[in-house]
Protein backbone atom coordinates (compact mmCIF):
# COMPACT_ATOMS: atom_id res chain seq x y z
CA UNK A 1 0.00 0.00 0.00
CA UNK A 2 3.26 2.51 1.04
CA UNK A 3 4.03 1.62 -2.52
CA UNK A 4 0.79 2.56 -4.09
CA UNK A 5 0.97 6.11 -2.29
CA UNK A 6 4.20 6.87 -3.01
CA UNK A 7 3.77 6.69 -6.81
CA UNK A 8 1.14 8.98 -6.64
CA UNK A 9 2.86 11.18 -4.29
CA UNK A 10 5.92 10.93 -6.83
CA UNK A 11 2.92 11.91 -10.00
CA UNK A 12 1.62 14.76 -7.81
CA UNK A 13 4.95 16.61 -7.27
CA UNK A 14 5.84 16.27 -11.04
CA UNK A 15 2.46 17.44 -11.59
CA UNK A 16 3.14 20.79 -9.23
CA UNK A 17 6.95 21.12 -10.65
CA UNK A 18 5.80 21.05 -14.36
CA UNK A 19 2.58 23.20 -13.41
CA UNK A 20 4.69 25.82 -11.95
CA UNK A 21 7.24 25.55 -14.16
CA UNK A 22 5.22 25.81 -17.52
CA UNK A 23 3.60 29.02 -16.24
CA UNK A 24 6.28 31.22 -14.90
CA UNK A 25 8.28 30.41 -18.46
CA UNK A 26 4.83 30.75 -20.97
CA UNK A 27 5.27 34.56 -20.84
CA UNK A 28 8.54 34.55 -21.54
CA UNK A 29 8.55 32.03 -24.23
CA UNK A 30 5.64 33.71 -26.11
CA UNK A 31 7.17 36.94 -25.80
CA UNK A 32 9.96 35.52 -27.07
CA UNK A 33 8.64 33.83 -30.25
CA UNK A 34 6.71 37.04 -30.78
CA UNK A 35 10.00 38.91 -31.27
CA UNK A 36 11.05 36.48 -33.20
CA UNK A 37 8.20 37.75 -35.35
CA UNK A 38 8.33 41.00 -35.31
CA UNK A 39 12.32 41.51 -35.97
CA UNK A 40 11.70 39.12 -38.81
CA UNK A 41 8.77 40.95 -40.27
CA UNK A 42 11.34 44.47 -39.54
CA UNK A 43 14.55 42.84 -41.47
CA UNK A 44 15.97 42.59 -37.95
CA UNK A 45 16.22 43.89 -34.18
CA UNK A 46 16.43 47.49 -33.06
CA UNK A 47 14.05 48.20 -36.38
CA UNK A 48 11.04 49.92 -36.65
CA UNK A 49 8.23 48.52 -38.30
CA UNK A 50 5.05 50.17 -39.10
CA UNK A 51 2.68 48.03 -39.82
CA UNK A 52 -1.14 48.15 -42.00
CA UNK A 53 -3.90 48.41 -40.95
CA UNK A 54 -4.90 45.62 -38.61
CA UNK A 55 -7.74 43.23 -40.80
CA UNK A 56 -8.90 39.60 -40.01
CA UNK A 57 -6.28 38.85 -42.63
CA UNK A 58 -3.35 40.19 -41.84
CA UNK A 59 -3.57 39.66 -37.84
CA UNK A 60 -0.59 37.92 -35.97
CA UNK A 61 -1.37 38.85 -32.64
CA UNK A 62 -4.14 38.04 -30.52
CA UNK A 63 -6.73 40.44 -29.76
CA UNK A 64 -5.17 43.40 -32.15
CA UNK A 65 -7.18 46.41 -32.10
CA UNK A 66 -8.19 47.80 -35.76
CA UNK A 67 -8.38 51.29 -34.70
CA UNK A 68 -5.17 51.71 -34.16
CA UNK A 69 -1.96 52.12 -36.40
CA UNK A 70 1.15 49.78 -34.52
CA UNK A 71 4.62 49.75 -34.97
CA UNK A 72 6.66 48.02 -33.19
CA UNK A 73 10.68 47.83 -33.19
CA UNK A 74 11.99 44.28 -31.39
CA UNK A 75 14.83 45.33 -29.09
CA UNK A 76 18.36 44.19 -28.76
CA UNK A 77 20.17 45.83 -26.10
CA UNK A 78 23.24 43.18 -26.37
CA UNK A 79 25.16 45.16 -28.20
CA UNK A 80 24.15 48.77 -26.63
CA UNK A 81 21.54 50.90 -26.17
CA UNK A 82 18.83 51.98 -28.81
CA UNK A 83 17.77 55.29 -29.27
CA UNK A 84 14.45 56.13 -30.76
CA UNK A 85 12.47 59.47 -31.44
CA UNK A 86 8.67 59.18 -31.41
CA UNK A 87 6.98 62.11 -33.40
CA UNK A 88 4.18 64.10 -32.25
CA UNK A 89 0.60 63.02 -33.55
CA UNK A 90 -2.89 65.16 -34.13
CA UNK A 91 -4.14 62.18 -31.81
CA UNK A 92 -3.38 59.76 -28.88
CA UNK A 93 -0.14 58.31 -29.56
CA UNK A 94 1.63 56.01 -26.86
CA UNK A 95 5.50 54.23 -26.91
CA UNK A 96 4.77 51.43 -24.67
CA UNK A 97 8.49 49.61 -23.59
CA UNK A 98 8.02 45.63 -22.84
CA UNK A 99 10.53 42.97 -21.35
CA UNK A 100 11.12 39.84 -22.39
CA UNK A 101 9.05 38.55 -19.87
CA UNK A 102 6.12 40.82 -20.96
CA UNK A 103 6.04 43.17 -18.09
CA UNK A 104 4.69 47.03 -19.27
CA UNK A 105 8.19 48.83 -17.81
CA UNK A 106 6.99 51.59 -18.59
CA UNK A 107 4.67 54.13 -21.72
CA UNK A 108 5.50 57.07 -22.58
CA UNK A 109 1.81 58.87 -23.92
CA UNK A 110 1.59 61.57 -26.45
CA UNK A 111 0.73 63.91 -23.57
CA UNK A 112 4.18 63.81 -22.70
CA UNK A 113 5.57 64.57 -25.98
CA UNK A 114 6.66 67.45 -27.23
CA UNK A 115 5.77 69.77 -30.31
CA UNK A 116 8.78 68.85 -31.32
CA UNK A 117 8.70 64.52 -30.49
CA UNK A 118 10.33 62.74 -27.63
CA UNK A 119 14.15 61.50 -28.02
CA UNK A 120 14.94 58.44 -25.64
CA UNK A 121 17.31 56.28 -25.18
CA UNK A 122 16.64 52.47 -24.01
CA UNK A 123 19.64 50.89 -21.82
CA UNK A 124 19.70 47.84 -19.17
CA UNK A 125 21.15 48.79 -15.73
CA UNK A 126 24.58 48.41 -16.03
CA UNK A 127 24.72 49.79 -19.08
CA UNK A 128 26.02 53.49 -19.78
CA UNK A 129 22.92 55.55 -21.43
CA UNK A 130 25.50 58.66 -22.37
CA UNK A 131 22.16 60.53 -23.15
CA UNK A 132 22.17 63.85 -25.32
CA UNK A 133 20.64 66.76 -23.74
CA UNK A 134 16.78 66.61 -23.74
CA UNK A 135 17.03 62.86 -24.44
CA UNK A 136 15.08 60.46 -22.00
CA UNK A 137 16.02 57.61 -20.63
CA UNK A 138 14.34 54.10 -20.73
CA UNK A 139 15.48 51.20 -18.61
CA UNK A 140 14.79 47.99 -19.73
CA UNK A 141 15.44 44.86 -16.99
CA UNK A 142 16.19 42.49 -19.63
CA UNK A 143 18.61 42.39 -22.43
CA UNK A 144 15.52 41.95 -25.11
CA UNK A 145 12.19 43.87 -25.28
CA UNK A 146 9.62 45.88 -27.35
CA UNK A 147 8.64 48.65 -28.07
CA UNK A 148 5.00 49.19 -28.89
CA UNK A 149 3.93 52.86 -30.67
CA UNK A 150 0.18 53.08 -30.64
CA UNK A 151 -1.24 55.46 -32.80
CA UNK A 152 -5.11 56.31 -33.27
CA UNK A 153 -6.67 55.52 -36.57
CA UNK A 154 -10.30 54.13 -36.46
CA UNK A 155 -10.64 55.61 -40.05
CA UNK A 156 -8.92 55.19 -43.44
CA UNK A 157 -8.03 58.44 -43.64
CA UNK A 158 -6.89 58.63 -39.56
CA UNK A 159 -4.73 55.97 -41.05
CA UNK A 160 -2.81 58.01 -44.05
CA UNK A 161 -2.81 60.78 -41.55
CA UNK A 162 -0.75 58.97 -39.39
CA UNK A 163 1.07 57.11 -42.06
CA UNK A 164 2.74 60.57 -42.71
CA UNK A 165 3.02 61.39 -38.94
CA UNK A 166 5.15 58.42 -37.69
CA UNK A 167 7.41 58.76 -40.83
CA UNK A 168 9.77 60.73 -39.41
CA UNK A 169 9.81 58.07 -36.04
CA UNK A 170 13.11 56.60 -35.64
CA UNK A 171 14.73 53.35 -33.68
CA UNK A 172 18.38 51.82 -33.93
CA UNK A 173 21.21 51.29 -32.31
CA UNK A 174 22.36 53.84 -30.15
CA UNK A 175 25.79 53.70 -32.20
CA UNK A 176 24.64 53.63 -35.47
CA UNK A 177 21.81 56.26 -35.07
CA UNK A 178 22.70 59.98 -33.44
CA UNK A 179 20.46 62.25 -32.10
CA UNK B 1 0.70 -17.35 1.03
CA UNK B 2 1.47 -15.14 4.23
CA UNK B 3 5.01 -15.33 3.07
CA UNK B 4 4.09 -14.43 -0.75
CA UNK B 5 2.16 -11.24 0.98
CA UNK B 6 5.41 -10.33 2.83
CA UNK B 7 7.69 -10.39 -0.21
CA UNK B 8 5.32 -8.60 -2.30
CA UNK B 9 4.92 -5.38 0.32
CA UNK B 10 8.49 -5.56 -0.21
CA UNK B 11 8.49 -5.10 -3.68
CA UNK B 12 10.16 -2.15 -5.04
CA UNK B 13 7.52 -0.45 -7.71
CA UNK B 14 8.25 -1.42 -11.28
CA UNK B 15 10.49 1.15 -13.13
CA UNK B 16 7.41 1.14 -15.36
CA UNK B 17 5.20 2.84 -12.95
CA UNK B 18 7.16 5.05 -12.16
CA UNK B 19 7.49 6.56 -15.66
CA UNK B 20 3.81 6.39 -16.11
CA UNK B 21 2.70 8.33 -12.91
CA UNK B 22 5.76 10.68 -14.12
CA UNK B 23 3.91 11.52 -17.32
CA UNK B 24 0.61 11.63 -16.04
CA UNK B 25 2.00 14.12 -13.50
CA UNK B 26 3.73 16.10 -16.46
CA UNK B 27 0.56 15.95 -18.31
CA UNK B 28 -1.70 17.49 -16.02
CA UNK B 29 0.63 20.10 -14.59
CA UNK B 30 1.34 20.94 -18.14
CA UNK B 31 -1.99 20.81 -19.29
CA UNK B 32 -3.54 22.63 -16.03
CA UNK B 33 -0.62 25.65 -16.72
CA UNK B 34 -2.39 26.08 -20.33
CA UNK B 35 -5.92 25.63 -19.24
CA UNK B 36 -5.57 28.17 -16.65
CA UNK B 37 -3.93 31.06 -18.94
CA UNK B 38 -5.90 30.78 -20.96
CA UNK B 39 -8.94 32.21 -18.87
CA UNK B 40 -10.30 28.65 -17.52
CA UNK B 41 -9.91 30.14 -13.99
CA UNK B 42 -11.28 33.46 -15.13
CA UNK B 43 -10.61 35.71 -12.39
CA UNK B 44 -11.77 38.90 -12.69
CA UNK B 45 -11.82 41.11 -10.06
CA UNK B 46 -13.86 44.27 -11.56
CA UNK B 47 -17.17 44.53 -12.38
CA UNK B 48 -19.13 47.13 -14.63
CA UNK B 49 -22.73 45.19 -15.20
CA UNK B 50 -21.71 42.25 -17.15
CA UNK B 51 -18.28 43.58 -18.32
CA UNK B 52 -15.52 42.43 -16.13
CA UNK B 53 -11.82 43.38 -15.83
CA UNK B 54 -8.71 42.38 -14.13
CA UNK B 55 -6.89 45.60 -12.76
CA UNK B 56 -3.67 44.15 -12.61
CA UNK B 57 -3.62 43.77 -16.36
CA UNK B 58 -0.45 45.48 -17.26
CA UNK B 59 1.00 45.78 -14.13
CA UNK B 60 4.03 44.57 -13.16
CA UNK B 61 3.30 43.35 -9.97
CA UNK B 62 0.59 40.70 -11.70
CA UNK B 63 1.23 37.19 -10.19
CA UNK B 64 3.16 34.91 -12.27
CA UNK B 65 -0.99 32.84 -13.28
CA UNK B 66 -2.46 35.95 -14.06
CA UNK B 67 1.11 37.04 -16.31
CA UNK B 68 0.75 33.87 -18.10
CA UNK B 69 -2.66 34.56 -18.49
CA UNK B 70 -2.27 37.66 -20.01
CA UNK B 71 0.32 36.59 -22.44
CA UNK B 72 -1.83 34.07 -23.98
CA UNK B 73 -4.86 36.13 -24.24
CA UNK B 74 -3.72 39.75 -24.15
CA UNK B 75 0.29 39.92 -25.15
CA UNK B 76 1.51 43.55 -24.61
CA UNK B 77 -1.46 44.83 -22.76
CA UNK B 78 -0.95 48.54 -21.39
CA UNK B 79 -1.07 49.65 -17.55
CA UNK B 80 -4.29 50.32 -16.11
CA UNK B 81 -3.60 54.05 -16.15
CA UNK B 82 -3.18 54.31 -19.72
CA UNK B 83 -5.86 51.81 -21.17
CA UNK B 84 -8.31 49.96 -18.97
CA UNK B 85 -9.69 46.39 -21.10
CA UNK B 86 -13.05 45.32 -20.04
CA UNK B 87 -14.02 42.12 -21.75
CA UNK B 88 -17.79 39.96 -21.97
CA UNK B 89 -18.65 36.78 -23.44
CA UNK B 90 -22.29 36.96 -22.67
CA UNK B 91 -25.21 39.07 -23.21
CA UNK B 92 -27.53 41.31 -20.54
CA UNK B 93 -29.40 38.13 -19.83
CA UNK B 94 -26.29 36.23 -19.09
CA UNK B 95 -26.00 33.82 -22.17
CA UNK B 96 -23.61 33.41 -24.29
CA UNK B 97 -22.65 35.50 -27.40
CA UNK B 98 -23.17 33.52 -30.17
CA UNK B 99 -22.46 33.84 -33.97
CA UNK B 100 -26.19 32.51 -34.74
CA UNK B 101 -27.66 35.36 -32.76
CA UNK B 102 -28.55 39.17 -33.58
CA UNK B 103 -27.74 41.58 -30.70
CA UNK B 104 -29.14 44.63 -29.98
CA UNK B 105 -25.69 47.93 -29.15
CA UNK B 106 -26.50 50.93 -26.76
CA UNK B 107 -24.33 53.27 -25.32
CA UNK B 108 -23.91 56.91 -24.06
CA UNK B 109 -20.53 59.20 -23.78
CA UNK B 110 -18.02 57.63 -21.41
CA UNK B 111 -15.81 59.53 -19.51
CA UNK B 112 -12.33 58.98 -20.88
CA UNK B 113 -10.20 60.04 -23.61
CA UNK B 114 -11.18 57.39 -26.23
CA UNK B 115 -13.23 54.32 -26.65
CA UNK B 116 -13.87 51.27 -28.62
CA UNK B 117 -15.55 47.73 -28.96
CA UNK B 118 -14.06 45.01 -30.61
CA UNK B 119 -15.29 41.27 -31.59
CA UNK B 120 -13.12 38.63 -31.34
CA UNK B 121 -13.73 34.85 -31.84
CA UNK B 122 -13.17 32.49 -29.40
CA UNK B 123 -9.00 32.00 -30.50
CA UNK B 124 -8.87 35.70 -29.41
CA UNK B 125 -8.14 37.24 -32.83
CA UNK B 126 -10.85 38.99 -34.98
CA UNK B 127 -13.41 36.97 -36.76
CA UNK B 128 -11.56 35.77 -40.01
CA UNK B 129 -14.59 37.27 -42.30
CA UNK B 130 -14.29 39.98 -44.90
CA UNK B 131 -16.92 42.28 -43.60
CA UNK B 132 -14.60 45.10 -42.51
CA UNK B 133 -16.82 45.84 -39.20
CA UNK B 134 -14.86 44.49 -36.24
CA UNK B 135 -15.24 47.40 -34.12
CA UNK B 136 -17.16 50.40 -33.36
CA UNK B 137 -15.60 53.90 -31.78
CA UNK B 138 -16.25 56.67 -30.21
CA UNK B 139 -15.44 58.75 -33.05
CA UNK B 140 -18.12 56.85 -35.42
CA UNK B 141 -20.75 56.01 -32.70
CA UNK B 142 -20.98 59.49 -30.99
CA UNK B 143 -20.11 62.41 -34.14
CA UNK B 144 -19.66 65.42 -31.93
CA UNK B 145 -22.85 66.78 -30.16
CA UNK B 146 -24.03 62.93 -30.23
CA UNK B 147 -25.58 62.19 -26.42
CA UNK B 148 -25.89 58.14 -27.34
CA UNK B 149 -25.94 55.29 -30.06
CA UNK B 150 -27.05 52.33 -31.11
CA UNK B 151 -25.80 49.42 -32.98
CA UNK B 152 -25.70 46.06 -34.11
CA UNK B 153 -24.12 42.22 -33.89
CA UNK B 154 -24.91 40.28 -36.44
CA UNK B 155 -23.61 37.77 -39.06
CA UNK B 156 -25.26 39.77 -41.82
CA UNK B 157 -25.01 43.06 -42.66
CA UNK B 158 -28.46 45.31 -41.14
CA UNK B 159 -30.10 47.03 -43.14
CA UNK B 160 -29.82 49.87 -41.56
CA UNK B 161 -27.41 51.85 -39.32
CA UNK B 162 -23.85 52.32 -39.98
CA UNK B 163 -22.74 50.99 -35.85
CA UNK B 164 -22.21 46.96 -36.82
CA UNK B 165 -19.85 44.40 -35.83
CA UNK B 166 -20.02 41.20 -37.56
CA UNK B 167 -20.18 38.50 -36.33
CA UNK B 168 -19.61 36.34 -39.51
CA UNK B 169 -17.10 33.31 -38.43
CA UNK B 170 -16.95 34.18 -34.57
CA UNK B 171 -18.67 31.38 -33.25
CA UNK B 172 -19.23 31.91 -29.87
CA UNK B 173 -17.04 35.25 -29.40
CA UNK B 174 -16.37 37.52 -26.88
CA UNK B 175 -16.47 41.78 -27.14
CA UNK B 176 -13.82 44.10 -25.97
CA UNK B 177 -14.47 47.21 -24.80
CA UNK B 178 -10.98 49.54 -24.42
CA UNK B 179 -11.04 52.98 -22.34
CA UNK B 180 -7.84 55.01 -22.82
CA UNK B 181 -6.32 57.39 -20.36
CA UNK B 182 -9.70 56.70 -18.46
CA UNK B 183 -10.68 60.21 -15.97
CA UNK B 184 -10.61 57.21 -13.35
CA UNK B 185 -9.59 53.87 -12.54
CA UNK B 186 -11.32 53.36 -9.19
CA UNK B 187 -13.37 50.54 -9.11
CA UNK B 188 -16.38 52.45 -7.21
CA UNK B 189 -16.50 55.44 -9.94
CA UNK B 190 -16.09 52.87 -12.51
CA UNK B 191 -18.86 51.03 -11.49
CA UNK B 192 -21.52 53.89 -11.88
CA UNK B 193 -20.53 54.37 -15.42
CA UNK B 194 -22.43 53.60 -18.15
CA UNK B 195 -20.96 51.04 -19.88
CA UNK B 196 -22.36 49.54 -24.02
CA UNK B 197 -25.32 47.18 -23.65
CA UNK B 198 -25.43 43.53 -25.45
CA UNK B 199 -29.10 42.99 -25.77
CA UNK B 200 -30.54 39.59 -27.46
CA UNK B 201 -32.63 40.55 -30.35
CA UNK B 202 -32.92 36.84 -31.98
CA UNK B 203 -31.24 33.87 -33.14
CA UNK B 204 -31.72 31.77 -36.32
CA UNK B 205 -30.01 28.19 -37.10
CA UNK B 206 -30.33 24.68 -34.71
CA UNK B 207 -29.72 26.38 -31.85
CA UNK B 208 -32.62 28.61 -32.21
CA UNK B 209 -33.94 30.82 -28.82
CA UNK B 210 -37.02 32.18 -28.25
CA UNK B 211 -36.82 36.19 -29.39
CA UNK B 212 -36.92 38.26 -25.85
Amino acid sequence: MARFWKLILFGLVVAVFAHVATTMMLPSAIMSIALKRIAQTAGGTNQLFHAQRVTPQNQTIVRPSPDLAYSTCALDLTKGPVRVFIGKGTDYASAAFYSANTDNVTTLSDKKIGPDGANLIVVTPGQNADAIAGERIITLPSNKGLMLVRRLAPSASDFERVTRERSGDRCGAASALQK
Amino acid sequence: MTLNQVDISKRKAPVWAWIVLGFAGLVLGVGSALSLSNGALGGSKMAVGQWSSDPLVGAKAANPWLRARIARVGLLALSKEETLYFDRTVDEAGNPLREECRYQLSGQPIATRWWSLTIYAKDQFLPRNTDGATSIDATRALPTGSTNWTGMISAARPTQGENWMSSKAAGDFSITLRLYNPSTVAPEELAKMDFPKVTLVDCTGAQTEVSR
